[in-house]
């Protein structure tokens, strides 16, 4: 696939292929037969249009924060899928055609002035001048892997299903255990879709009430190569498409240099695996076997050993390989489930690294467990989680140039902590011990309340600490509660659930206090979450959703604690929505107010609308403990998908 | 800046003549802030070309620095001119670890401050007095405060008084590392080879065993050299 630049009349193109998605309509189509059966065409386009205004998170100096403002692109996907018996044929394409973008002198050149008072100063210092051409520099090695238009094969598979075998050659999600040894697949409010592209084979069989299921899989990594928060992408390079890779990587983005670099430099280097899974037993107690090895893709970038692109005590394992064994009842007659998972991990390390890192890891394990008893009114859940030296699979991409790609790794051990948790800081996961324990009570009506106590110790948050010395100098200790109430009417139109909780975290040693004198705190916080959705009658629907917090990072760089407010409203009346929200932060790192407006008209029920405009806070975003940093928005975006 | 000027300069004329043939939206820049680039000569500093990638020779980068801030008693009164080709001049050095830190980065607060006990971990100056003899040297510069601001030299002396620094500290409100990573990213470690002044690492992140483990790498090849 070649790049797809397209420099004049990009906003009239993509108004144009606007229009056409939005035509009405939508209807899956039935093509012409194949070997006597019908072939059944699903096309599904979800095109957006962005425009990023000035996002008020410029500072002094700053390229980065600077050339995040003004730019907008079109970015779409064209779902395809094809099915005729057995077989189905899929292919994503993606699109993502920029229409404005900054200027790299211009912003070197504001930065310049402004360094001065507004004005170049006469005559021009020499300092300046200098400061001058290292901006442009920047901007320029900054604009290379972002806003550059490109057109691309995402995902696409050729699958073969029938109730015994399924079979899939191409892109697929692949989750074995739960998430130790293997998880990839689509993280939508992380902007993140990784599959494995390679080949897949599943073989079910069953006995009586005996079911055996065996899985083997192989290919080479393949996340979402363009992030639409940044105009980011991912670029491999010549490198890092050797052998298979030539093939997986046919058509994907490829990486550029500046006027100011020598050769590109790759921001992805896609990794290969291998896994299979045996999984079986009676309907009272399944047992699994999983495995999976990584083989990292290393790259020569000009000092004559290979390395990853961003080196690491996981991204430096030249190979890794986890391995673990599952024990699921998932019925106890009724009254509850239990699930059990002890994973081993090992990693292995270039020749020159293993002789000389005497603080890498050799070997780590996990151990896992959960467990839900129920007799009614009451239902308890337990997590728990025994972690050394376990880390997740991050993916080879250069942080350096594409931080916002941190984000994407290939195993997610669970974090035993509600989903939207994201004070598990630094290498909290990775060397830990602790659990939750949550009860329900049924109180009649159709309500819940609930409570939970999480207990952590982790050795691995506030120091780096690779081969997990469990002493109390590296401790940190967190306590997390809440409780709230949920309810759900008769009818199930309305919903209202409020948690409210909080988490305190601290270290038996003394910590430097920002401003003098020391500390044993380390993380403290109290929230508030709501959530209703609640039918007034007739064709309006309102819904409210929030989550107002007080949080205190001592060793943050912030000094004193501060507050976040997240609100949202809307309003459905039929086919229309109209909604409002309102965000705020304390965090001086951030402007304090934020105002945006939603509106949405749903064409039918899988072809709909939306228009954003305002804004957004940036910060950190997390999903069952994958993480990313999301910079502000501030502008409009225009959503349409369509289902034909 | 010396012999990367020239260097710095072709790049520009060449971005700024690429710019223009793709028909991107090109500032003018006034021929007054080109005139004014110094010109420079004479240093042994390696020539260009300059880059940011590890092989890549570094550009001589400059900074107000300490070069020794306890014996200056942080004051930012002392911060004097302090460039890399200063330490390249420096016979008994072998490996550089420039370091990136901000004030909102809580990883380098441990990497500066370590932690206590046996299994406890070891401070950038810990590092620094196990290999000095060896040749390594580290260069602790700051960029930012913890609102994301440049860091003042009001910032540089509170940090460096706080985990009480006695190596060479400098402050980078400028952000000459952000040739090499993002302004969102702290720490960022660069291990330089001081005879050539070729990039050995570029490190995104608190990854010690990944960082120490490098840098004993170079300096025992370079003891059999």
């Amino acid at each position: 696939m070649k790049q797809a630049v397209f420099r004049r009349g990009i906003g009239g193109r993509a108004a144009a292929l606007v229009i056409l998605c939005a035509a009405p309509g939508a209807r899956a189509l039935d093509g012409p037969a194949l070997a006597g059966r019908p072939v059944q065409i699903d096309v599904t386009n979800a095109g957006s249009v962005l425009y990023n205004a000035d996002n008020r998170n410029s500072r002094p100096g700053s390229v980065v924060r600077r050339i995040d403002d003004d730019w907008g692109v079109f970015y779409n996907r064209l779902n395809v899928q094809a099915s005729s018996g057995p077989f189905q044929l899929g292919l994503r394409l993606d699109s993502a055609l920029f229409y404005a973008t900054p200027d790299p002198t211009k912003v070197a050149l504001d930065l310049t002035r402004e360094r001065h008072g507004g004005a170049l100063p006469d005559p021009v210092p020499g300092d300046a001048a200098l400061f001058f051409v290292q901006k442009t520099t920047e901007a320029s090695n900054e604009l290379v892997t972002r806003y550059t238009s490109w057109t691309y094969p995402a995902k696409y598979y050729l699958g073969y299903s029938t109730p015994d075998v399924e079979a899939t050659v191409g892109d697929f999600y692949a989750q074995l255990g739960r998430g130790l040894v293997l998880s990839v697949r689509k993280l939508d409010e992380l902007s993140s879709d990784t599959t494995v592209r390679g080949a897949r084979m599943t073989y079910k069989a069953r006995v009586d009430d005996v079911r055996l299921r065996m899985t083997a899989l192989g290919g080479a990594m393949n996340p979402l190569r363009f992030d639409e928060a940044s105009g980011r992408y991912l670029g491999v390079g010549p490198g890092t498409t050797t052998g298979l890779l030539a093939l997986t990587e046919a058509g994907m983005p490829r990486a550029q240099a500046s006027p100011f670099e020598s050769r590109p430099e790759p921001t992805y280097a896609p990794d290969r695996v291998v896994g299979a899974q045996i999984e079986g037993g009676p309907r009272v107690l399944q047992v699994g076997v999983q495995g999976a090895l990584f083989d990292r893709t290393f790259t020569d970038s000009g000092t004559n050993a290979e390395a990853a692109l961003s080196p690491g005590t996981v991204r430096s394992a030249s190979r890794i390989l986890n391995g673990s064994v599952s024990v699921a009842a998932p019925d106890l007659g009724g009254h509850g489930a239990l699930y059990f998972e002890a994973a081993l991990q090992n990693m292995t390390y270039p020749s020159v690294l293993s002789q000389s890192g005497r603080d890498l890891p050799d070997s780590g394990h996990a151990l896992y467990a959960s467990a839900t008893v129920t007799e009614k009114p009451v239902t308890f859940t337990f997590e728990g989680k025994h972690y050394r030296r376990f880390y997740p699979l991050l993916a080879n991409v250069n942080l350096g140039r594409a931080p916002e790609f941190s984000v994407v790794q290939y195993s997610a051990p669970p974090t035993a902590e509600a989903f939207w948790v994201d004070t598990e800081f630094e290498g909290f996961n990775t060397c830990v011990t602790g659990g939750r324990l949550r009860a329900d009570v049924e109180v009649g009506g159709g309500s819940t309340v609930f409570a939970w106590l999480g207990r952590y110790l982790s050795w691995a948050e506030s120091v780096a600490n690779a081969r997990c010395e469990t002493g109390e100098q590296n401790e940190n200790r967190v306590w997390d509660v809440a409780s709230g109430a949920e309810h759900v009417s008769k009818n199930r139109k309305t919903r209202v659930s409020a948690t409210i909780g909080g988490r305190t975290d601290d270290t038996p040693r003394a910590l430097p206090h920002p401003e003098g004198g020391e500390t044993h705190l380390f993380y403290q916080e109290a929230y508030l979450r709501y959530d209703v959705t609640t039918h007034l009658g007739g064709p309006f629907t309102l819904k409210l959703q929030g989550w107002d917090r007080r949080r205190h990072q001592t060793q943050g760089g912030i000094p004193d604690p501060w507050t976040e407010l997240q609100h949202l409203f809307a309003l459905d009346i039929a086919r229309f929505t109209v909604g409002a929200g309102y965000e705020y932060t304390g965090n001086p790192q951030f402007p304090d107010h934020y105002f945006n407006g939603l509106f949405a008209y749903a064409i039918n029920a899988s072809s709909n609308v939306s228009l954003f405009a305002g804004q957004r806070r940036g910060g950190l975003r997390c999903v069952s403990g994958v993480c990313r940093v999301y910079p502000p928005f501030e502008g409009v975006r225009l959503d349409v998908t369509v289902r034909f | 800046m010396r012999g990367s000027v020239r260097t710095s300069l072709l790049a520009l004329a060449v971005s700024t003549t690429c710019l223009v043939a793709c028909g991107a939206n090109n500032a003018d820049v006034p021929d007054e802030l080109l005139a004014a680039i110094p010109k420079g000569g004479g240093s042994d500093y390696p020539e260009g070309p300059y880059g940011t990638a590890a092989g890549d020779v570094v550009q001589d980068l400059c900074w107000d620095a300490w070069q020794n801030p306890k014996a200056d008693g942080y004051d930012p009164a002392r911060l004097r001119r302090l460039c890399l080709s200063d330490i390249h001049a420096d016979r008994d050095a072998r490996l550089l670890l420039v370091n990136s830190s901000a004030i909102w980065c809580v990883a380098c607060r441990f990497e500066y401050g370590g932690s206590e006990g046996e299994d406890g971990r070891p401070s950038l100056a810990d590092h620094l007095a196990e290999r000095r003899d060896q040749g390594f040297r580290i260069l602790g510069t700051l960029f930012q405060d913890g609102a994301s601001e440049p860091a003042t030299p009001a910032d540089a002396a509170q940090w460096a008084r706080l985990y009480a620094v006695d190596f060479p500290f400098a402050l980078d409100d400028d952000h000459h590392l952000g040739l090499f990573t993002s302004s969102s990213i702290a720490p960022f470690n660069l291990l330089v080879d001081t005879r050539t002044m070729k990039i050995v690492l570029e490190l995104e992140g608190d990854e010690p065993a990944t960082l120490f483990g490098a840098a004993d790498a170079f300096l025992k090849d370079a003891a059999a050299e």
